[in-house]
């Protein structure tokens, strides 16, 4: 016996309803931001490894604290991981912009939501990496 | 073949195995680079409504037709694709494994699949892809219907009730079937067509699609990652595995893998869009090829220079990277227009 014959004629109603076309798979949803899991990003971002707190530093759910924190990590990586995260605070990309690390400002002149000021501070910029990606940021429409 | 020293200090008989109750015993741990692994994909995890797709839509309407169709081809090969790994973990990798840290690994590594086809759901559903078109070309267009059944071979294989993982042929089919997967599949061809979604983003279109291929791209340098570290330590363990005949099998598995890979780029482009052509691409497959050959210890056979430098850092793994590299430099210049 097939355990589709378990099935109610409601339940395979449903069942069939809910494979119908067009309608969506999934809301793709994240879950949702416990304390829990902002607990584990600010774990994550204090580990020892570079490649965990740039994990930490490029997650969607970092707090702004952690992300402040972490712009000024030793590891280069981890810190063009904050100026990838759209959640970074201008602030915070404002003081990247200022980097040592020409990856870093590169990151900063690439964010989607980059203060047009701190655009400014960009301009001229003697690494040709950071005037070429200012170029290319100036493309979007 | 070349055998890289991978630690396998322990008391465990090695990471071959089929045993149900043995492997039960997170530690001692004896392949600590697959703790390390898991410990990364766990940190990695994302979901792919945290990228915004939906401002995408913009550019989607600006693209020319060849632009769209090259996109809809792309979600045709990479929506089943990612599917078609999990089958291969699930029926030709797992079962095979005797080391619990590498089952931890490929648990998380399963849902990383998972959670790419779901991402590959979530542009179908965002864009105004033709659905019907992308799910027909996967198994209309010969050279994508190529690739397939190259694949599925080597899982068939691992499924049959004659393989015996004790012995060296059976060994050398596990060999073959990660071969197949974990660095003809995800580790060159997966790449080239990354390659391809990310130069949208080059060209200030698709920024938030770029930002979804580069989280999916960080899972898959682990996934490779895991899969050399295997495939090396099977050959460390099995001395008996690596035989001349069967290295030249290997390497001539990845030699045709290579010219399958350009056939499929010259269905996906048959004409070029701006900065991108099939002999670019295919260009990029070729030095990817060689890549993965010295990582397995062959030479490499092609000697291509890396078109695309703004795609990885020298090699490949880990990190998606300078992306920027090659803003105004000869990315136009091969380009038929």
């Amino acid at each position: 016996m097939s355990c589709v014959s378990f099935l109610s004629p409601q339940q395979r109603a449903a069942l069939a309803a809910s494979s119908a076309d067009g309608a969506p798979l999934s809301s793709f949803a994240s879950p949702p931001v416990t304390p829990g899991k902002l607990a584990r990003i600010r774990a994550l971002s204090s580990s020892d490894s570079a490649r965990i707190r740039e994990s930490a530093a490029l997650s969607y759910h970092a707090p702004a604290d952690v992300l402040t924190a972490l712009a000024t990590d030793p590891e280069p990586m981890v810190r063009r991981g904050v100026a990838r995260n759209h959640a970074t605070p201008p602030a915070v990309l404002a003081a990247l912009a200022r980097d040592a690390d020409p990856t870093v400002r590169a990151w900063v002149a690439a964010h989607p939501a980059v203060p047009t000021t701190v655009m400014d501070s960009l301009t001229g910029d003697e690494d040709p990496m950071v005037s070429a990606v200012l170029a290319w940021s100036a493309g979007w429409t | 073949m070349r055998v890289v020293p991978v630690s396998a200090v322990g008391t465990r008989q090695g990471i071959l195995g089929t045993g149900i109750e043995e492997g039960l015993l997170l530690k001692p741990v004896t392949y600590p680079w697959a703790m390390e692994l898991y410990d990364q994909a766990v940190a990695n995890t994302w979901f792919p409504n945290e990228v915004q797709l939906g401002e995408d839509l913009a550019d989607f309407e600006r693209m020319s037709a060849e632009e769209r169709q090259a996109l809809t081809f792309l979600m045709s090969y990479f929506n089943p694709n990612e599917l078609l790994v999990n089958k291969a973990l699930a029926f030709g990798v797992y079962p095979y494994v005797n080391a619990a840290e590498c089952h931890l690994y490929l648990a998380k590594q399963m849902w990383e699949e998972a959670n790419h086809c779901m991402s590959f759901e979530y542009v179908l559903e965002t864009f105004p892809i033709d659905r019907e078109a992308a799910y027909d070309s996967h198994v209309t267009v010969p050279s994508m219907v190529a690739k397939e059944e190259f694949q599925v071979r080597f899982i068939k294989r691992m499924t049959e009730q004659t393989l015996d993982i004790t012995t060296t042929e059976g060994k050398q089919d596990f060999v073959r079937n990660l071969i197949a997967y974990n660095v003809i599949l995800e580790g060159i061809w997966f790449y080239s067509g990354f390659m391809v979604a990310l130069s949208f983003r080059q060209r200030n279109l698709l920024r938030n699609f770029g930002s979804l291929i580069e989280w999916i791209v960080r899972d898959e340098s682990l996934h490779l990652k895991f899969g050399m570290n295997l495939v090396l330590t099977v050959l460390e363990e099995n001395p008996d595995v690596a035989t001349e005949e069967f290295a030249a099998e290997i390497r001539k598995m990845i030699l045709d893998a290579v010219e399958m890979e350009e056939a499929y780029n010259r269905d996906l482009l048959p004409s070029g869009i701006l900065g991108l052509n099939a002999d670019y691409i295919n260009q990029y497959v070729r030095y990817l090829a060689d890549r993965r050959l010295e990582e397995l210890g062959f030479e490499a056979h092609y000697g291509d220079q890396n078109p695309a430098k703004w795609m990885a850092t020298a090699n490949d793994t880990l990190q998606l990277v300078n992306f920027f590299e090659s803003i105004n430099t000869s990315y136009e210049v091969n380009a038929k227009q």
